[in-house]
């Protein structure tokens, strides 16, 4: 026995290989987003939420401008599969392109950068205001014990100029959908939209920054010069190229019956999430979109990031040590992973004492100081295909999602499960059939990082029926053939190879409420042993994501 | 008798040629890993780079070195920031003129109290300042595929104070005996 647990514990070290090299640079990004117009009554749609909201966060510099949407002059799309979303952008790729260039969104880009006034007088101030907020402690150190002390960190940061990128959101014609009740009364009203972004990166090196110091007004300048400055500027053709495409749904729902129901703004979030979720999906697949950090201290793990990067409670980290062979080449080698749990507040400029955000370690081997912390994005859920075993046997599928993780790794579970029992001749039925819908929640605490125990609660719909009963369903008969259960219980996951987990639970299943038919079955069902109520276990595979 | 010296001669030339391949990968593991009898002259393995020009009186560094231990690096590193401005000098950068060794060759009546200097908490600790935030992290900590680590960090030498102290002993020239 102790072999074997020892086994598992060695096995919850281990992690898939990485073995390849990874930039340890990170720099912050600056985001420019445009919506694209159809001329329809949905323009407004994508306007009103970029002029309220910069979709970036924290994360990324502010770069929109005056430009808020190109009109390429096709109709908008209708919701889109896989293969048709990407003929579509194939087709169309090229139109927006050239809808950017024709509205001159680089040369608008790095006019915001140098700060361009009206009449085409530029500074270094938000360069410099960027170049500070972008230093790190190290950065801040290296430049303090140098003669030009701080004022080397504004050096880097005509740099930054090249980490600009102009995202064109493309909505597609938003779908509405009702859900009525049994009364025929209209209670939820949804919508859905699909959101194309087309991503392209300004490409800002010695020639483009020649070009604009040439092109640099000063005050002793005659006003002919100014003016001849002015317009040679507003001719620099800045170079972009398109980065990546991407597609994402978001669907929003509200109820109409409540009193301050307002169907816009479910249009308005649902536009707004499938915005937000393609730069999401970009953050996932964009390298150097993805934050990059060290660790500072162990014991507890502590970096030096924060609501600045972006990060939030349970964000993701891969960790990862740089390793150097004898021919001098460096690799990488994957060490574990870990959740943010305390955030830390760093939106300010370093200045050698920057806040740690706290960290968890959720699987890996031991990790020290000065390991590269580098983002990798999770939906925070659990995924698990489980088998359920005692009186009833049956397969099932749960959904976890994760939230709140506290400095020893607890979080809490919100639960959502379908199991499905299939019963053979069993008394005066030929077949039933038992689908189990369950609603839970459940606080995993972690004795150590490779296992975690999760008491827990979960309202339970035990749902009976013959198989050949058939026919349509209403709230009434639903009712007769269903008990609705209180299922106290505890879990456990034991990591094994994450994002892999074993998972094993046992609960007790009381009922609070029984239909009448629902009692026939089961009565018929305990005759066999096989009742639906009382002592459960099940175990499965649980995927992390 | 011949065939007797013959072999005798092979013998010998084989444990020649052994006691020399293990003497030299030996040296080779010493040079790369660890100090070896306090000395510091060309043939030891570390890298300097300058990284900017140092606040009045100080050289702004990043230095190279290897270690057993990621902390037994970092205070290699720091002896051997010391030891490349008296031994051998710091080379020129973007922003930085080169720097002559203060010292390039001491004497050896110098021996004694340079291995002192160089002792893991001798004197030249009072002219090194760390400015890494933290330990070395990211691509400055490359462990070793054979074992122990390669670190670089980022130091401050005093140097002014360090050529003061040296002319004051004696070890160099006081700048005024040059004119």
């Amino acid at each position: 026995m102790k072999k074997f647990l020892f086994l598992i514990l060695a096995l919850g070290c281990f992690l898939p290989a990485g073995a390849q090299s990874v930039n340890a640079n990170y720099d912050r990004n600056a985001l420019t987003v445009i919506a694209v117009h159809h001329n329809d009554r949905y323009d407004a749609m994508s306007d009103a939420y970029l002029k309220a909201y910069f979709p970036g966060g924290e994360k990324f510099d502010n770069n929109m401008v005056d430009t808020r949407s190109i009109a390429p002059g096709y109709s908008r799309f209708q919701k889109r599969d896989d293969n048709d979303i990407t003929t579509y952008i194939r087709t169309y790729s090229a139109e927006v392109e050239s809808q950017v260039k024709k509205a001159n969104v680089a040369g608008q880009v790095v006019a915001k950068w140098f700060n361009r006034s009206a009449s085409g007088m530029m500074d270094l101030n938000v360069i410099n205001k960027r170049a500070d907020y972008n230093a790190t402690d190290q950065t801040y150190n290296i430049a303090a014990a140098q003669a030009l002390g701080e004022y080397l960190l504004h050096g880097d940061g005509v740099k930054l100029v090249d980490n600009s990128y102009i995202l064109v959101v493309d909505h597609s014609v938003p779908e509405r959908s009702e859900g009525r009740d049994s009364n025929g009364r209209l209670n939820d009203v949804t919508y859905s939209t699909q959101a194309i972004g087309y991503l392209y990166k300004l490409q800002f090196g010695d020639k483009q920054r020649q070009a604009v110091y040439d092109q640099w007004i000063y005050p002793e300048d005659p006003a002919a010069t100014q003016n001849a400055k002015k317009a040679a500027f507003d001719k620099i053709v800045f170079p972009f190229y398109l980065v990546k495409t991407v597609e994402a749904t978001s669907s929003a729902s509200i109820n109409p019956q409540s009193r301050d129901a307002d169907e816009s703004q479910a249009l308005q979030r649902a536009v707004m999430g499938s915005s937000l979720a393609v730069i999401d999906k970009l953050e996932k697949q964009l390298e150097a979109w993805k934050v990059k950090t060290t660790i500072y201290k162990t014991h507890p793990i502590l970096s030096k990031v924060g609501t600045k990067e972006g990060i939030k409670n349970l964000s993701r980290f891969e960790v990862l040590e740089y390793l150097l062979d004898e021919e001098g080449n460096v690799s990488t080698r994957r060490k574990g992973y870990v959740r943010a749990t305390t955030v830390a507040n760093n939106t300010s400029a370093s200045k050698g004492n920057s806040a740690t955000s706290q960290f968890y370690q959720i699987a890996g081997t031991k990790l020290e100081p000065g390991m590269l912390l580098k983002e990798k994005k999770s939906a925070n859920m659990d995924a698990k295909a489980l088998y359920y075993g005692g009186a009833t046997k049956g397969f099932g599928a749960e959904v976890d999602m994760l939230s709140g993780m506290s400095n020893g790794g607890s979080c809490s579970h919100f639960r959502f499960s379908g199991t499905l029992f299939p019963f053979k001749s069993i008394g005066d039925y030929a077949e039933i059939t038992a689908i189990d819908i369950r609603l839970g929640y459940g606080y995993g605490i972690r004795p150590f990082r490779q296992l975690e125990l999760i008491p827990g609660a979960s309202v339970l719909c035990d749902y009976l029926t013959p198989r050949t009963s058939g026919g349509s369903e209403s709230e009434q008969t639903f009712m007769k053939k269903s008990a609705w259960c209180l299922e106290p219980g505890v879990d456990m996951n034991l990591t094994i190879f994450y994002p892999v987990k074993i998972n094993a639970g046992a609960f007790y299943s009381l009922p609070v409420l029984k239909g009448v038919d629902w009692s026939d079955c089961n009565e018929a069902l305990k005759a066999t042993g096989q009742g639906r109520t009382g002592f459960t276990w099940r175990a499965g595979l649980v995927f992390e994501f | 008798m011949i065939r007797f010296q013959s072999f005798a001669l092979g013998c010998l030339a084989a444990a020649f040629l052994l006691l020399a391949g293990t003497d030299a990968s030996a040296q080779k593991r010493k040079t790369r890993l660890e100090n070896v009898d306090g000395r510091f002259d060309a043939e030891y393995n570390y890298e300097v780079e300058t990284v900017g020009v140092g606040t009045e009186g100080t050289k702004a560094l990043k230095v190279w070195a290897y270690g057993k231990s990621v902390n037994a690096a970092i205070q290699m590193a720091k002896k051997c920031a010391v030891a490349a401005c008296i031994y051998r000098g710091l080379p020129a950068s973007t922003y930085a003129l080169a720097t002559p060794a203060l010292c390039p060759h001491p004497g050896d009546e110098w021996e004694d109290f340079f291995e002192d200097f160089f002792e893991d908490d001798g004197q030249y600790l009072n002219y090194v300042n760390l400015t890494s935030d933290g330990e070395p992290s990211g691509q400055d900590r490359l462990k070793l595929k054979g074992g122990g680590y390669k670190v670089g960090i980022y130091v401050q030498v005093l140097y002014d104070r360090l050529r003061k102290d040296m002319e004051a002993k004696g070890i160099i020239k006081k700048m005024d005996d040059w004119f």
